[in-house]
């Protein structure tokens, strides 16, 4: 039976975002970065590396990110499920961002074309 | 304690807002002046990324009503809405002003509808602007071809009728005119009683009897859309007067439409005077860096040079701290109109006279088809529009003499 | 975060300073003036209150307190009367270098004087702008060490009434030199005829005749002295700049209080656009004023390596804005403005001197603009350099 997101761990909610990339990559097609969420709350990270149209998730921070993003585990989902916009996030100090600042705004977007809702 | 060391979450944003001001607006910047025009895709991709041009984007003010309530809430040493917002205005004057005043969003249509709004209204109006629909716009349009300082001079009536109100008049000057979904409207019902006879309306494109009739050709901010508006007999219902009736009717509150419009300028001009520093700061650092590559370090032209730079940074210093104030001052709850007028007389009149100078060291090569001509062309409007310097002055005058007992 | 919020402390300093400025300072300005002196009476009471312990450090007994604190208190001070400000007895300009190296041996005399609460006077004499100082001379001796001086330096605040001398001078090989000098007999007073402004400040020219300066009177030589010498100037700056801040709100306000009571053409003169937006100006202007202040007060307490260009970028602006402030009250006031029965004539001609004693506008925009440029300040002699080198090829 289904978990709804709102049950998810964060580890659970990495995997979910890997399959979901997975299933549809024409969005990451054509991109190379390798991304880092820092859960705060959850003293939690987990990197995103897109290559050659496919996604992997993979715990902690194994390799140099290009962007690291950190918020905590109930604005990540709420920003997954589309309840919280990514630049209202940002200027309201609920999202951090480090490293490249373009990648960041770009993984946003895609994120959001994949409507994680669906999925669940 | 005294402190103009920025926290870490307001470098964010300026590092974030410069971002998108040098690798999204500068790139298109020469090509919309020429053309008058933001172009369409731009703003499509701009808004699906969701940056828009509001002056509560700042965590102070979110659009869900639930959060809103918390904010309000929070305490005043936390409010930093005012900052983060002035310090945002920089960075987007610093990329492009036209392209900036052109982001979509309710821009200066906001502050009405969330200052004196009822909870509907700002539900209606404020909801419309969202990142998975094509971008939207909302306008502001106090200014008429016969009244522009002089606010009380308004001509636009608005007739009491059957379920609303009939409104004739013209409108000039207004941004994002003829491509708003909304524009707040001032206009009178008893043109004899002054400003308190002033009420906003939020009519609606499309409304029939309201019209667009041109767009103006500027000296500067080209990409900018100024256009002229016309209302016939145009029907607008009740729902739409901003506030309702019951608004105007508590008089002792002293709500008139003539206050909606002013108080919304002690929030919207520090935003103006932070554009402006930008645009000095964009034409400082093109010829600081143009004078470290090009000119010998030595001679008359080196000491020329120097001073204009000198002085060009001590002027953008300043009317970024006089900014700073005023924006303190109105996230910590206090009166700030005097600073208001302050930062923005100061900052129009700088960033007008740095962008001459620095055309002056850049010399004839600096006209043709440059950035540092179009910052100039550019400037001269923060003087002019969200009141002009001379009003500035009898603000802050107004202040220095009404302790001393004078009304001026 | 960026904050204006002054601490409850500084607020209290603020105000003891505003008091005493308005009640013991103001009402005896046009007596000190005409005396060319400010009173013992005044002198003392300022160093009971602790003003002149703001810059010292804290085993001289002083405040030691941060430049954004002094600047707040310092300005409150001077709205009495700069020219009284700048008449007080004390350290002056020295106290800077007191708090950069407060252990140094050669000022143990002056420490112990500090700590007894009596306040010699210090002058100093920055030998360094080229047309300050063209006929002073300071040689270095080859036989026996030490340097002759000789020369007259320009007009000099306090000189007439120094215990002390700090010179700071170039010898004849380019070096840098601090020297301390603690008898009078080594130099001679040349007094003048002042008729400007700072009156009470006790002004005069130094002269030396083949004054001998031993190595022991040499407080610091080349790179050090260089480096001192550009910190204590970098801090008197900005201390100088606040005092100019408060002149202007003394003229500010009081300009307001006069316009706002004159009548003319049936009405308040406040009344009138071309007098109520001058005193929009003046108020805009010394607000920036006072925000370019405070910045450099907050570079410099931070140790920002901007400190130093942020201290001569806030008094250039200082200056420029002290000018026009002080000559739109004079203006405002009209004819009254004009005598001296009112002290707007008074305050004009005390900014001009101001002016002139501390670095002039011109150069401070130079100077900073260098820096901005190439990093540096380099002066005159990059020129002199270039031009030497392009006549002689070879």
């Amino acid at each position: 039976m289904a978990k709804a997101i709102e049950e998810y761990s964060v580890q659970e909610t990495g995997q979910k975002i890997e399959q979901v990339l997975n299933e549809n990559p024409e969005p990451i097609k054509e991109m190379n970065v390798i991304y880092q969420y820092d859960i705060t709350d959850e003293d939690y990270s987990f990197q995103l590396h897109l290559a050659d149209g496919t996604a992997k998730v993979s715990v902690g921070s194994p390799d140099k990110a290009d962007c690291t993003i950190q918020m905590s585990f109930p604005d990540f989902k709420k920003m997954l499920l589309g309840k919280l916009n990514g630049t209202v996030a940002f200027m309201s100090g609920k999202l951090k961002i480090r490293g490249d600042i373009g990648k960041a705004i770009k993984i946003e977007s895609v994120l959001r074309q994949y409507n994680v809702v669906d999925h669940l | 304690m005294i402190s103009f060391k920025m926290s870490p979450h307001q470098i964010q944003v300026k590092e974030v807002v410069h971002w998108f001001a040098e690798n999204e607006m500068r790139p298109i910047s020469l090509a919309s002046d020429q053309h008058k025009r933001v172009p369409d895709e731009w703003l499509e991709n701009i808004n699906q990324l969701g940056i828009q041009l509001s002056t509560s984007s700042f965590g102070d003010s979110d659009s869900t009503s639930e959060e809103s309530d918390q904010t309000e809430k929070r305490k005043k040493s936390e409010r930093q809405g005012n900052r983060l917002a002035v310090i945002a205005a920089e960075e987007l004057g610093w990329g492009d002003p036209a392209i900036a005043l052109t982001l979509p969003g309710p821009g200066l249509g906001g502050p009405p509808v969330q200052a004196s709004g009822t909870p509907e209204q700002k539900r209606r109006f404020m909801s419309i602007f969202s990142r998975d629909e094509p971008p939207r716009w909302g306008a502001y349009a106090l200014t008429e071809p016969e009244a522009g300082s002089d606010v009380s001079g308004l001509k636009t009536t608005a007739v009491k009728t059957n379920g609303g109100y009939i409104l004739n008049g013209q409108k000039v000057f207004i941004t994002n005119g003829a491509r708003a979904s909304w524009v707040v409207v001032f206009a009178t019902v008893d043109q004899k009683s002054g400003r308190a006879g002033h009420r906003a309306f939020v009519v609606e494109k499309g409304t029939p009897g309201f019209s667009c009739t041109r767009l103006a050709d500027k000296m500067g901010l080209r990409a900018s859309e100024t256009a002229e508006l016309l209302l016939e007999d145009c029907f607008v219902p009740e729902e739409n007067l901003l506030g309702g009736e019951s608004y105007y009717e508590e008089k002792s509150a002293g709500h008139t439409g003539f206050r909606v419009a002013m108080q919304t300028f002690d929030n919207t001009r520090p935003i103006i005077a932070a554009m402006a520093t930008g645009i000095a700061r964009a034409a400082f650092e093109y010829t600081l860096d143009f004078v470290q590559h090009e000119y010998p370090k030595h001679g008359r032209s080196f000491h020329t040079a120097s001073t204009i730079l000198a002085k060009a940074q001590q002027e953008i210093d300043a009317s970024r701290l006089l900014t700073w104030e005023a924006a303190w001052k109105a996230d910590m709850g206090k009166p700030n109109a005097k600073e208001a007028a302050m930062c923005k007389s100061f900052s129009g009149t700088i960033s007008l006279g740095v962008c001459s100078r620095c055309l002056e060291v850049l010399g004839p090569d600096g006209v043709e088809g440059h950035l540092v001509e179009k910052l100039y062309r550019d400037a001269k409007i923060f003087d002019i529009f969200e009141g002009t310097n001379q009003i500035q002055h009898l603000i802050i005058a107004r202040h220095l003499y009404e302790p001393l007992g004078v009304r001026i | 975060m960026i904050s204006f919020q002054p601490t409850v402390d500084e607020i209290a300093f603020r105000n003891l300073a505003r008091n005493f400025a308005k009640e013991k300072l103001r009402p005896l300005a046009r007596d000190f003036e005409e005396k060319r002196q400010v009173s013992d009476e005044i002198s003392r009471g300022i160093n009971e209150l602790g003003f002149s312990a703001l810059e010292l450090p804290a085993d001289w007994d002083g405040l030691e307190l941060p430049l954004i604190s002094q600047v707040q208190i310092v300005e409150a001070l001077s709205a009495g009367d700069l020219g009284g400000v700048q008449g007080f007895r004390g350290p002056g300009e020295a106290a800077s270098l007191f708090r950069l190296v407060p252990a140094h041996p050669l000022f143990n005399k002056i420490k112990k004087t500090t700590r007894e609460k009596t306040w010699p006077a210090v002058a100093f004499l920055n030998g360094n702008k080229p047309n300050h100082s063209s006929s002073l001379r300071l040689e270095l001796q080859s036989s026996g060490g030490g340097y002759l001086l000789n020369g007259t330096s320009r007009p000099l605040r306090m000189a007439k009434y120094a215990g002390y001398l700090l010179v700071g001078l170039k010898d004849t090989t380019g070096e840098q030199l601090l020297i301390w000098l603690e008898d009078h007999g080594q130099w001679r007073l040349l007094e003048g005829d002042y008729r400007l402004g700072l009156l009470a400040s006790g002004f005069s020219k130094i002269q030396f005749h083949d004054t001998v300066i031993t190595d022991e009177q040499v407080l610091a030589k080349g790179h050090e002295a260089k480096v001192l010498l550009s910190q204590m100037l970098t801090r008197t700056r900005v201390l100088e700049a606040a005092k100019e801040v408060g002149a202007m709100e003394a003229a500010l306000d009081h300009a307001a209080v006069y316009t706002a009571q004159r009548k003319a053409f049936g009405q308040e003169i406040a009344k009138f656009q071309g007098v109520s937006f001058t005193l929009a100006d003046m108020s805009i202007k010394t607000q920036a004023a006072r925000h370019l202040v405070w910045q450099s007060a907050l570079k410099v307490d931070d140790r920002d390596p901007e400190g130093e260009a942020a201290s001569q970028s806030a008094l250039q602006f200082a200056h420029q804005s002290l000018r026009f402030v002080t000559d739109c009250a004079v203006q405002l006031l009209g004819g009254h403005g004009y005598v001296q029965d009112f002290p707007v004539e008074k305050w004009m001609r005390d900014a001009q001197a101001q002016i002139i004693f501390t670095e002039g506008e011109s150069e401070l925009l130079l100077d900073h603009g260098e820096r901005l440029i190439v990093g540096e300040e380099r002066g005159g002699l990059h020129d002199f350099i270039q031009n030497v080198a392009a006549s002689n090829p070879g």
